[in-house]
């Protein structure tokens, strides 16, 4: 069983990535081809700004080629560079001073429960739900796309965030419940 | 636990990712990752700069091939002016050399054009036996063919030294030099001073000027390839 494991266990390595460190310079824009839009979309959700996520589209991708020789497939490719523009993304919203911690000072950490989250009245839209994260605060924003949308679980998040684990729960909590209540209002006006 | 917004993005991930940056951005990717791009200049450069060198070589054979045609045609060689011709003569495989270095593609077309006018030239050496004339028109004329092919590499030259101003200036000098003899002695010859040896020596100096010429062709020939050498030991590095 486990040497099944082990054989299952490393990521097959990536012909395109292969071929970028031989230098070969078409591969360096199909790679960029591949993962350019995906990875713009994950900035903008973060940072909320176009120019400024494609600033850090750039940085990431200049940075990954840059240090290419040293990606040994630890992980994949597609999720190397996405930690790299998730980081450089939370780095720009420090560096802008904007509060990565949304927390609302009358209520100190009141955990909702999920019941309260009333879902099921909304009609889910992709672009009204696109709408609503755009109004969402920074820190709100940060923590619930990277979980909704990247994936990420609340530990990955709260080593990303350089916060606790409790913490990124609350907050998560409280930014899909706000998200619920903004595509509510959205839906009515 | 997954509920009904979690379920919704995860189905419909691929329609939340709609938003495409624009081509700038790769633009300057490859320019900080590829800082060489400039390297499609220099290629285009060189490619021109064989086809002036190409062009160049194929005016000079063509006048050359003119040059003794016209010999042939007047017939008025003097028989101890075929001591010159002979002087001259080595020069004409310098020419050959310089024609395959500088255009290999036009090497096939230009090597019957010098076999045909090796060929004039023996029939005008043939000629110069019977024919009796004025050796300075002669010399005069020969000395135009070589102003010409001087004027011709210096104008070579001057393409192919565009990207190192230092060096043209350096070689135009020791042209310059040369020249500025060439003058004096021109100075000389309107004065009617031992006119044959000052013809000869006018001569001498105008077939200096082409050997010096193709020696400095030759290196900017060299020094344009080592640097090519370098731009695609750079791109294969990255």
């Amino acid at each position: 069983m486990q040497a099944f494991l082990e054989i299952t266990a490393p990521i097959l390595h990536d012909e395109l990535v292969e071929k970028c460190k031989q230098g070969d310079r078409k591969s360096y824009a199909d790679l960029y081809q591949k993962y350019a839009k995906a990875m713009f979309n994950t900035s903008l959700r973060i940072v909320n700004n176009s120019g400024d996520a494609e600033d850090i589209l750039q940085d990431a991708f200049v940075d990954a080629f840059a240090s290419l020789n040293s990606f040994e497939y630890r992980s994949t490719f597609g999720a190397w560079l996405k930690k790299i523009v998730i980081n450089k993304s939370i780095n720009h919203l420090r560096k802008k001073k904007m509060d990565l911690i949304d927390i609302d000072k009358t209520q100190v950490a009141e955990v909702p429960n999920e019941e309260t989250l009333d879902e099921k009245d909304v009609q889910l839209k992709v672009e009204e739900i696109k709408k609503a994260v755009k109004l969402l605060p920074n820190g709100y924003r940060t923590v619930l796309t990277l979980y909704l949308f990247e994936g990420y679980d609340h530990e990955e998040i709260a080593e990303i965030l350089n916060v606790t684990h409790a913490t990124v729960r609350t907050q998560y909590m409280r930014a899909k419940q706000k998200l619920i209540g903004l595509i509510k209002q959205g839906g009515i006006s | 636990m997954s509920t009904r917004l979690d379920q919704f993005i995860n189905d419909n991930r691929g329609d939340f990712d709609d938003q495409m940056p624009t081509p700038k951005v790769w633009d300057n990717i490859q320019y900080k990752v590829f800082p060489e791009k400039k390297i499609e200049t220099p290629v285009v450069k060189m490619n021109f700069m064989k086809w002036s060198a190409a062009a160049a070589a194929v005016v000079l054979v063509a006048l050359g091939a003119w040059f003794l045609m016209r010999t042939n045609h007047s017939n008025e060689v003097k028989p101890n002016n075929s001591s010159e011709i002979a002087t001259v003569k080595p020069t004409v495989p310098e020419k050959k050399i310089d024609t395959t270095t500088v255009a290999p593609k036009i090497d096939e077309k230009s090597t019957p054009q010098i076999a045909t006018t090796n060929d004039i030239k023996k029939q005008a050496d043939k000629k110069t036996n019977d024919v009796v004339d004025d050796a300075e028109a002669n010399a005069k004329e020969e000395m135009y063919h070589f102003a010409k092919l001087v004027e011709i590499k210096h104008r070579e030259l001057k393409t192919m030294s565009k990207d190192e101003p230092l060096l043209y200036k350096q070689f135009s000098g020791d042209v310059n030099k040369l020249d500025s003899v060439y003058h004096s002695l021109e100075d000389r010859l309107s004065k009617k001073q031992n006119s044959e040896e000052v013809l000869e020596a006018m001569i001498q100096n105008l077939q200096l000027q082409m050997q010096l010429l193709n020696h400095q062709l030759q290196i900017i020939k060299q020094l344009n390839h080592s640097k090519k050498s370098a731009y695609d030991k750079a791109y294969q590095s990255i």
